[in-house]
């Protein structure tokens, strides 16, 4: 088990050394980079071995002493550890073969960095799950953030590339200081390091000491996982960042910070009072409405699937707000369902948010751009990329036979439980929530419509995208592998329940009966209740399609030949720009929920002489990003006002400093003894 | 294996009432407006005659355009097949649930949704989008209308619902709730005044027609057969759920299908076409009846 670790660890750091070494630009460049990913691939393999052993019963649990006792390193890998190992490392694998044919399409001077800091940034997100005290944690909590703020700076010659990425650093690391606050706190109440002691004492702590470390550990993991409203970073650093930076750091990272919320809402900190719960499943309901509206409003792909990524963290949190909430009633059997359904949904999310970045990428590479209102008709030219964004997009909006539908049923399956079994209060809640998951899952649907349609179908609105070739098998295989996996886990669903359960069983220390699963086509609750089988409804959709093509077939001689016809626009010239655009098809949505929107628009006529002689009419609409200007602009004006009076102190006279050192030492005196 | 007999069994005859229900409703609501109206079996004399026409293709479609209309029937399809409609219980009711009729019905929307984007005319996109939008909103009140049974049995499949439903007494106020957003719901998933209207011609008045403008022959067929089977699949739904007085037997399933199918006809011809930004207030009001219902229900206001 320490070879694999030792062993993985050490693949990912020569890949990136090595990558790093390829010369851009240089017939020796492919050859090096494609060993640089063969190395990273053999660091994925190792630790999926890892994983899969730690699944199995066979967890690892390495010390490594720098000192004397609290001086140290601890690495383990529980069952929860365990299954987030295998989600990096498998995805990430996934995205090295991708990134080895997409970095060939960046321009020379940023392949080296690019190169270097990805399989360092795999490195660091598999040891945040795999570290078993602060100090690792730590440690590797901040390499995974400055890696991955390295890569968000990976064009980092355009001023809006720099702010992002500053954006992102700061809240960031707004959200490791909360992280280090709760530690603290924690590390102080029981006086040592190591999470296997905390997972021991942390629940015989006094109350409002669990609350306020559980609230830190909110804001800290809430940070990272981009929750309303601590969302605003997402939508800038995804867009800049490389496209399979961007899906690691959408379908990977995030997971990241559910494992962190995951490990301690429910393993250490254990059972709260009922407001964790509330506020878990308010946070993530918040979410998910919020960033499926503001993904509507986008036209660049990238952004859009960013704030897509807000709404599934959302709808992640909601499942793991009920699971609180259960274990706060003394309901373990619904805890445990509504974890398996956030875990499932997290794998979900990895899936299908990864191929949906990767092939954002692709058609970028293909030269369609990111701009929804530029694309069109590339599901002829670049078939495997189309269908498997098809496929995601079917995914992401829940609906069946994809594996969207079978997480977000068991989230809806542990809503009602929690309506029926919860008592009439937390009923109203479960109403809510089912509600606002029905509502997310109608507008993602909505959205991915129109991403769908806009990018894929219809006829070409640029030229650059009328000339767009599909990209080469390294760059399709790889997300055709995501997308069946997203369909083959909508399918047979039984397939990871039973995986799912022990985790989830091993979490919450519940010792409830797994989640029962009959068979690996039927997917069946612990407490009876609905079962589903989509694989037999998605067979007989196909049955029906087969047979009517066999019929249409047959009746072919009964009706003239099947003929090409030019479409109905009112007698006009039909032209490519005539079709509908991303702001059109958003225009009633925007209509409709305009008092989240604050929809603005301007008119600016230009005339010459005389208001009659226009020369010019633009016209200009938008919406108002209310978090940008009512919480976070008003906050930095406050902190900047706060920097500006602090530095006051700060006069140059030392004096005052000696003064001001005396103080603090006679304060310290004072209370500190 | 008699499982998938029983499937086949129900599928067909669903296939073959469906538009004998759509005959129903345009002979009843020709009669309230004073007309003659179409013979009853009208609906079957135009699908047999567009499957005779000539099937035509928009220049820019793709593949989508061609495989949409048959992938809709059979999603409408499978989706009838976890409910008890003439067979007790449904063919597949071991593998589905009231969620994963909504999850079919949903895709059914996304792929109508892409091949109206498919056509690459303004139509289409326009009529995508306000299907969307339609169906963004109608999915919370869909699921609504079962929240008061699942609130009480704990599950969302058709025999604890049906039981739930049962239980609770004929006349009630969360019936007469229930019943009201169904109406709502109703209007809406079939396409019907005041928030669709099915028999307009012009373009800029259509959301459901506009999507499926350049269908034309035995595609167009297909569309109508899929749209006429959601109507009865919704029906029954509503049959189902919210209705007293169950008894058993194929005729009297039949009965309320057809009562409810009037109740359409007389709810369409009463109401004026919505403007469109007013809908989001009258299916609003569907789910606030239906939520209503459900919170009456877990507080013992029966």
């Amino acid at each position: 088990m320490t070879g694999l670790l030792l062993g993985g660890l050490l693949a990912y750091v020569c890949a990136g050394l090595l990558g790093a070494a390829a010369p851009p630009g240089r017939p020796a460049e492919g050859l090096v980079s494609r060993l640089a990913t063969l190395l990273g691939l053999a660091g994925a393999a190792a630790f999926c071995a890892l994983a899969v052993r730690g699944l199995g019963g066979a967890p690892l649990d390495l010390r490594l002493a720098l000192g004397p006792p609290p001086f140290g390193l601890r690495l383990w890998a529980p069952p929860l550890s365990a299954l987030f190992v295998l989600l990096i490392s498998g995805v990430g694998a996934l995205t090295s073969v991708y990134a080895e044919a997409y970095v060939g399409h960046l321009p020379p001077e940023q392949r080296r960095g690019v190169r270097l800091w990805t399989p360092l940034f795999l490195a660091a997100m598999t040891l945040v799950a795999l570290a078993g005290d602060v100090v690792a944690f730590l440690m590797a909590w901040e390499a995974m953030s400055l890696t991955s703020y390295a890569l968000v700076l990976t064009d980092g010659e355009r001023p809006e590339v720099v702010r992002a990425g500053t954006i992102y650093l700061l809240l960031t690391h707004a959200g490791t200081l909360c992280l280090l606050g709760a530690f603290l706190l924690l590390a102080n109440a029981t006086g040592s390091m190591d999470f296997a002691v905390w997972s021991q004492a942390a629940r015989a702590l006094p109350g409002a000491l669990r609350s306020g470390s559980f609230v830190l550990l909110l804001l800290g993991f809430g940070s990272k996982a981009a929750l309303v409203p601590l969302h605003v970073w997402l939508p800038r650093a995804h867009p800049v960042a490389p496209s399979h930076v961007s899906g690691l750091m959408s379908g990977v990272m995030l997971k990241v910070a559910v494992y962190g919320l995951v490990l301690f809402a429910c393993t250490i900190l254990g059972p709260g009072p009922l407001w964790w719960g509330l506020l878990v499943l308010g946070l993530g309901l918040l979410s998910a409405l919020l960033g499926v509206l503001y993904a509507l409003m986008e036209h660049d792909l990238k952004r859009l699937l960013a704030y897509h990524s807000v709404e599934n963290l959302g709808i992640i949190t909601m499942g793991l707000g009920v699971a609180l909430l259960a274990q706060h009633a003394h309901l373990p059997l619904l805890a445990l369902v509504a974890l398996v359904a956030a875990l499932y949904h997290t794998i979900n999310h990895a899936l299908f948010k990864t191929a949906l970045f990767l092939d954002a990428g692709s058609l970028q590479a293909a030269g369609a751009g990111r701009n929804l209102d530029a694309m069109g008709g590339l599901l002829r030219r670049m078939p495997w990329t189309g269908l498997s964004l098809l496929a995601a997009a079917a995914s992401i909006s829940g609906l069946p036979p994809f594996n969207g539908f079978v997480s977000e049923w068991l989230t809806y399956q542990s809503l009602v439980q929690l309506a029926a079994a919860g008592g009439p209060a937390l009923a109203l809640c479960a109403f809510a929530g089912l509600l606002g998951l029905a509502l997310t899952g109608g507008l993602a649907a909505a959205c991915f419509v129109k991403v769908g349609g806009l990018a894929l179908l219809g006829s070409a609105r640029t030229a650059a995208a009328g000339r767009a070739e599909e990209v080469p098998a390294a760059m399709y295989g790889p997300v055709a592998v995501l997308a069946g996996l997203c369909l083959l886990l909508g399918l047979l669903p039984g397939l990871i329940v039973p995986t799912l359960s022990a985790v989830a069983g091993a979490v919450l220390r519940s010792g409830a009966a797994p989640a029962a699963a009959g068979g690996a086509l039927l997917l069946a609750l612990p407490w009876g209740g609905a079962r589903i089988g989509p694989a037999a409804f998605a067979l007989a959709a196909l049955a029906v399609c087969a047979a009517v093509t066999a019929v249409l077939a047959a009746g072919r001689r009964l009706r003239p030949r099947a003929a090409v016809a030019v479409p109905w626009a009112c007698g006009q010239v039909l032209t490519p720009a005539g079709q509908y655009s991303a702001t059109g098809y958003a225009k009633p949505f925007r209509q409709v929920f305009s008092l989240i929107y604050r929809p603005v628009r301007s008119v600016v006529v230009e005339s010459v002489v005389h208001p009659f002689f226009r020369t010019q009419v633009r016209y200009e609409g938008g919406i108002v990003p209310v978090f940008d200007r009512y919480v976070y602009a008003p906050g930095l004006a406050g902190l900047l006002g706060l920097a500006r009076r602090v530095r006051r102190l700060q006069s140059g006279s030392l004096r005052l400093y000696l003064g001001c050192i005396l103080c603090t030492l006679i304060l310290l005196l004072a209370f500190v003894r | 294996m008699g499982v998938w007999v029983a499937a086949v069994a129900q599928a067909l005859a669903v296939l073959l009432l469906a538009p004998l229900v759509q005959g129903l409703i345009q002979r009843l609501k020709a009669a309230l407006q004073g007309r003659r109206g179409a013979p009853l079996l009208q609906p079957y004399f135009t699908l047999a005659k567009l499957w005779r026409r000539q099937d035509l293709r928009p220049e820019p479609a793709s593949a989508v355009f061609a495989v949409a209309p048959r992938l809709a029937l059979g999603l409408v399809l499978a989706a009838s097949l976890c409910l008890p409609l003439l067979w007790r219980p449904a063919p597949l009711g071991w593998g589905g649930d009231f969620i994963l009729v909504i999850g079919l019905l949903g895709l059914e929307r996304f792929t109508l949704g892409l091949a109206g984007l498919d056509t690459g005319t303004p139509f289409g996109g326009l009529g995508s989008s306000r299907a969307s939008l339609v169906g963004a909103l109608v999915e919370p009140a869909l699921f609504a209308l079962a929240l008061p049974w699942m609130a009480v049995a704990g599950s969302t499949a058709w025999p604890a619902l049906l039981a739930a439903s049962a239980a609770s007494a004929p006349a009630s106020v969360v019936r007469f709730f229930g019943l009201a957003a169904a109406l709502i719901v109703s209007l809406a998933e079939t396409g019907r005044l005041p928030v669709d209207n099915p028999d307009t011609h012009l373009e800029l008045t259509m959301i459901h027609e506009a999507q499926v403008l350049e269908y034309s022959g035995p595609q167009l067929a297909l569309v109508g057969l899929a749209q006429m089977l959601k109507q009865l699949l919704v029906i029954a739904l509503v049959s189902d759920l919210l209705l007293p007085w169950r008894f058993g037997g194929v005729l009297t399933v039949l009965a309320r299908w057809l009562g409810l199918a009037a109740g359409l006809a007389v709810a369409e011809s009463l109401s004026a076409k919505l403007r469109f930004f007013r809908l989001p207030g009258y299916l609003g009001a569907a789910t606030a009846l239906s939520s209503a219902a459900a919170v009456l229900q877990v507080w013992g206001v029966r």
